[in-house]
């Protein structure tokens, strides 16, 4: 039995869907395209960060080398998860919602094949052609790695946050896909939790901000649980950890999310602007000002040479330190995506399962 | 209005005990599925013998295909139960599945696959191992005619071709129970004639057959068991020739009460037919549920009963649906 036919006889749904996609050009194009933005954009940053730094200040030193590596790895980090956000959902929302659409699903509800199958094959091919997308920027975070300043861990941690988002909103949006009828609905629901997930919860806790920091004189910080069904929020987190470990000599470098100094030893992506929003603000009343952000140095752990390691930008890691007992955020994220991710799974199985009440 | 009272066909009660060479492959049992207040199915009752081509009659709405759904096994029936070779689809799903082949109303198709992906498919949905698909596809498609289109877009099939290919498709694990709904429909009569032969065939081989169709005659011919259906009830139930016996009588209508009889009428002219269908709603204490014509000028007959009702001369009347149930001239 050759791999592919045992992969059709396993499971045929996920075998039709990969043979399906990997003959339409369609699929092609989105890659060939993603990959020259992305290659576009992580050319012109360089030049901007190689070409600003020899003509104002001579050679660029090791930590601005290794700044501007971190830099394009958060940026290619920073399009994955885009990527993510936009091509899930609409490699998704027609899985159960298309067959519907043509007949096709009560053929296969009344096959042998476990609802569950069904729907797995579905969110396994929409994940394995994302993974196909991912790994097809992997050169660029190459790139990234031969400049400096990021270790093969991190590359490894971050893809994996990346790669569970992408899970997660697959098994949202086969969900959608399971519950209404029609694709164009299936789409319309399963972007409209993706602005959710992510512009909602950037909102709400940009509100929940506003309040605590009118109300007391200690620093505003709303509960991180907030951002916790974030993946933008969740890879900035992650690729933090490094991103402070290395830069922590620059400690007032930050100048806002919105105006990029690439005159600073600094890093700059909008994944360091994501970590600046949720950075602990002042208060409106306590100081007097509230023109920050300024630099907050809080100690956020020690490194292997027993120093004391500090980081200027706030962030949800903080919240560990703010009180002890909390879950690190990245935690949390994990934590709440797998409960949705289960979720989503059990409602499309649940929609998909017959006989039902009403024909589905 | 002398056959007042007359049943309108022959009704083979079901409860009778049956002869013991046609044992039943399925048996109906008040069979009931309710869409809020709505009867789609309304306590039916049938047993298909095995080997049978047992066709079911009705015009659209009289819930033929929510009868299939739960045979199927897609549709949990409001009250009473299916049973499939003594399986019940409720408990039993697996193994109804393993007997039955079922061919939806709509048959969507893999336009984007050949004809032999999408029997195999299929077979490895049926959990059919690998090793037999190809024997198993080409002789399926042998079956159906379509050997020489093994390697065709499924898209580029013809409408009769892609019902063709349904078929293969429901026939790949082999299942004893056929459950085919509205095979015929919108197939030229080349077509169509070919698939009765396919049908006849498929019984030889020992297949039980459930088939529908809105008109009578197009099964006729084929079918060995017919039960006419209206307004989720079973109304008559036999052998064709009975049932085609039973609705020759002249120009006559049908009338269903919503407690469950039905009686039939003369009808001479539309003046009659208003009147008589004003005595009916204000002197009949049971509600109308439809009217049927059973003979000659339908469409006209149609047209009276439902210009009386709405010109709001009968009050209560429920005019649930009058389609030309028994076309003369449908598939001739
Ligand atoms: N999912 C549903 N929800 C509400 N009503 C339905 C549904 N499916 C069928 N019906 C109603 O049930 C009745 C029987 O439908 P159906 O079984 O499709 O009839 P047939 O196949 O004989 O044309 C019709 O009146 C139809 O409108
Ligand atoms: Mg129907």
């Amino acid at each position: 039995m050759s791999i592919v036919d045992a992969v059709a006889w396993r499971n045929p749904v996920l075998h039709r869907e990969l043979k399906q996609r990997a003959s339409t050009p369609r699929m092609m194009l989105v890659i060939t395209l993603y990959l020259v933005v992305l290659t576009a954009v992580v050319f012109a940053l360089y030049q901007a960060r190689t070409g600003d730094r020899t003509g104002s200040f001579g050679q660029p030193g090791v930590t601005e080398i290794a700044s501007i590596g971190q830099s394009l790895f958060e940026y290619v980090l920073f399009f994955m998860v885009i990527l993510v956000l936009f091509i899930v959902p609409g490699f998704t929302a027609s899985s159960i919602a298309g067959e519907r659409e043509r007949q096709t699903l009560r053929a296969l509800q009344v096959s042998l094949l476990s609802p569950r199958s069904i729907v797995f094959g579905k969110v396994g091919a929409s994940v394995a052609a994302t993974v196909l997308l991912l790994v097809a920027s992997l050169p660029l975070l190459a790139v990234a790695y031969l400049i400096g300043g990021i270790t093969f861990g991190e590359i490894f941690i971050s893809l994996g946050v990346v790669l569970f988002a992408a899970f997660g909103l697959a098994c949202i949006t086969v969900a959608c896909s399971a519950i209404v009828k029609r694709v164009s609905g299936a789409i319309l629901l399963a972007y409209g939790i993706v602005l959710l997930l992510v512009g909602g919860t950037f909102v709400g806790y940009a509100v929940l901000q506003e309040v605590d920091a009118s109300r007391g004189s200690d620093l505003a910080q709303p509960p991180s649980w907030v951002m916790a069904a974030n993946p933008l929020a969740a890879v900035a987190d992650v690729s933090q950890r490094s991103v402070s470990d290395q830069t922590d000599d620059d400690q007032f470098g930050e100048f806002g999310p919105f105006g990029p100094s690439f005159g600073n030893s600094q890093v700059e992506s909008p994944l360091s602007a994501v970590r600046d929003l949720m950075q602990p603000k002042f208060p409106q009343n306590g100081f007097g000002f509230n023109d920050g952000p300024f630099p907050v140095p809080i100690p956020v752990g020690i490194d292997e040479f027993g120093n004391v390691i500090q980081d200027n930008r706030g962030g949800n890691d903080q919240g560990a330190s703010d009180d002890g007992d909390r879950v690190p955020f990245i935690a949390e994220f994990f934590i709440l995506f797998t409960a949705l991710s289960v979720t989503g799974l059990a409602i499309a199985i649940w929609r998909v399962r017959t006989p039902a009440r009403t024909e589905r | 209005m002398s056959t007042l009272g007359t049943s309108v066909m022959p009704v083979v009660p079901i409860s009778s005990p049956e002869p013991p060479s046609r044992p039943a492959l399925v048996r109906a049992r008040s069979l009931t599925k309710n869409y809020g207040s709505l009867a789609a199915v309304d306590n039916i009752d049938f047993d298909i013998p095995r080997g049978s081509i047992f066709g079911l009659i009705g015009p659209n709405g009289a819930g033929k295909s929510t009868t299939f759904a739960m045979v199927a096994s897609l549709l949990i029936p409001t009250s009473g139960t299916v049973t499939i070779a003594d399986f019940n689809p409720m408990t039993d799903r697996m193994q109804v599945r393993r007997r039955v082949g079922y061919m939806p109303d709509n048959i969507g198709v893999y336009g984007d696959l050949t004809a032999v992906d999408y029997l195999r498919f299929f077979a490895a949905s049926y959990r059919i191992k690998p090793k037999a698909w190809d024997p198993l596809v080409d002789g399926l498609l042998e079956l159906v005619d379509l050997a020489d289109k093994r390697d065709a877009q499924v898209d580029s099939l013809s409408r009769g071709m892609k019902q063709r290919l349904s078929l293969a498709r429901a026939l790949v694990h082999d299942p004893e129970l056929l459950i085919l709904d509205e095979p015929a429909s919108g197939l030229d009569p080349r077509a169509r004639v070919e698939l009765r032969e396919l049908l006849l065939q498929l019984a030889r081989m020992g297949k039980t057959i459930l088939i529908s169709s809105h008109i009578l005659a197009e099964l006729e011919a084929v079918c060995s068991d017919i039960a006419i259906m209206e307004g989720g009830r079973i109304h008559a139930i036999g052998a064709p020739a009975d049932i085609r016996a039973a609705t020759n009588t002249g120009s006559r209508i049908a009338v269903a009460f919503t407690d469950g009889s039905t009686e039939e009428y003369p009808v001479s002219d539309a003046l009659t037919q208003a009147a008589l269908l004003r005595r009916l709603v204000i002197e009949d204490p049971r509600d109308v549920l439809s009217f049927a014509p059973v003979d000659a000028d339908l469409e006209g007959l149609y047209m009276q009963i439902t210009d009386t009702v709405r010109a709001g001369e009968v009050e209560t009347a429920a005019v649930a649906s009058v389609d030309p149930l028994l076309d003369p001239m449908a598939g001739t």
